[in-house]
């Protein structure tokens, strides 16, 4: 809080942001976790600069706890949801934003306007504060991708990227 | 209207009350004659037109049984009859909406 004002919630149900990769990182729901939304549904949306200084509040908080801690970012890249351009991707658009997230390249992940966002990744591009979160919770480092590929019917460019810290 | 349709996906005794007396739940919320008028004939195309937020509209389409591509569809024909998407962000990459 030092560092980035939040807000706190006593009642939440979790999304499928936050649900399906549970669902299938942790089946059995035996390993405590710390949710955590970031805006990227409507205005006021988080600023992008402001998503890379909360990833990097909740690196010096998980720097400061004794328990091992991984940290997940979810959300789509270029996708039109709910809308009836759902199932349209940007692919173009997707790699070269992935491009900005494995060299962890700050000015250039938050240089992103939000009219340019939505004009060329739709709405569900706003959804880019999460991997520009955990790239600021991983400063320094650089990121490996695992898979990368655009599935209409998801209606979404589907990753998996990571960023270790090894290598600091 | 976007509060109700929030709490139709979230709220089982407001669901209840959607099947007993929809139009009685209606006057819990301030709406304007458009709006009422929309919800109560399922008209999820003018929905769409008038900037309900997607993520509580496809819930609103589900529940009046409109499977995926018929959601999406009732979209695309209330592009065509009502004009671009009034408000919000939920709009089409041809620029048929409010920015």
């Amino acid at each position: 809080m030092a560092d980035v004002d939040l807000a706190y919630a006593e009642e939440w149900k979790f999304d499928h942001g936050i649900m399906v990769p549970l669902h299938f990182l942790l089946p059995e729901g035996d390993v405590p976790i710390i949710p955590v939304n970031i805006n990227c549904q409507g205005p006021p949306l988080t600023p992008l600069a402001r998503a890379y200084a909360f990833g990097r509040a909740l690196r010096k908080a998980c720097d400061a706890a004794v328990e091992r801690i991984a940290l997940i970012g979810t959300g789509g890249i270029s996708h039109w949801p709910a809308t009836p351009d759902s199932g349209k991707i940007n692919e173009a658009w997707d790699r070269e934003f992935l491009d900005r997230w494995l060299v962890n390249d700050r000015a250039a992940l938050t240089g992103y306007t939000d009219q340019e966002t939505w004009r060329d990744a739709g709405q569900g591009g706003f959804e880019i504060r999460t991997f520009i979160a955990v790239a600021g919770a991983a400063e320094g480092c650089t990121g490996e991708l695992y898979c990368y590929a655009p599935i209409p019917i998801f209606a979404v460019g589907c990753t998996v990227a990571r960023m270790s810290l090894r290598s600091l | 209207m976007q509060k109700l349709l929030y709490n139709l996906n979230r709220d089982a005794q407001v669901r209840q009350r959607c099947e007993d007396d929809f139009e009685g739940l209606l006057t819990d919320y301030d709406l304007t004659d458009e709006e009422r008028e929309a919800l109560v004939d399922g008209n999820i195309g003018l929905l769409y037109v008038m900037g309900v937020n997607g993520q509580l509209l496809m819930h609103y389409a589900a529940l009046r049984q409109y499977a995926w591509d018929e959601y999406i569809a009732a979209m695309g024909d209330g592009l065509a009859r009502y004009g671009p998407v009034r408000h919000g962000l939920y709009t089409t990459t041809d620029g048929q909406g409010a920015v």
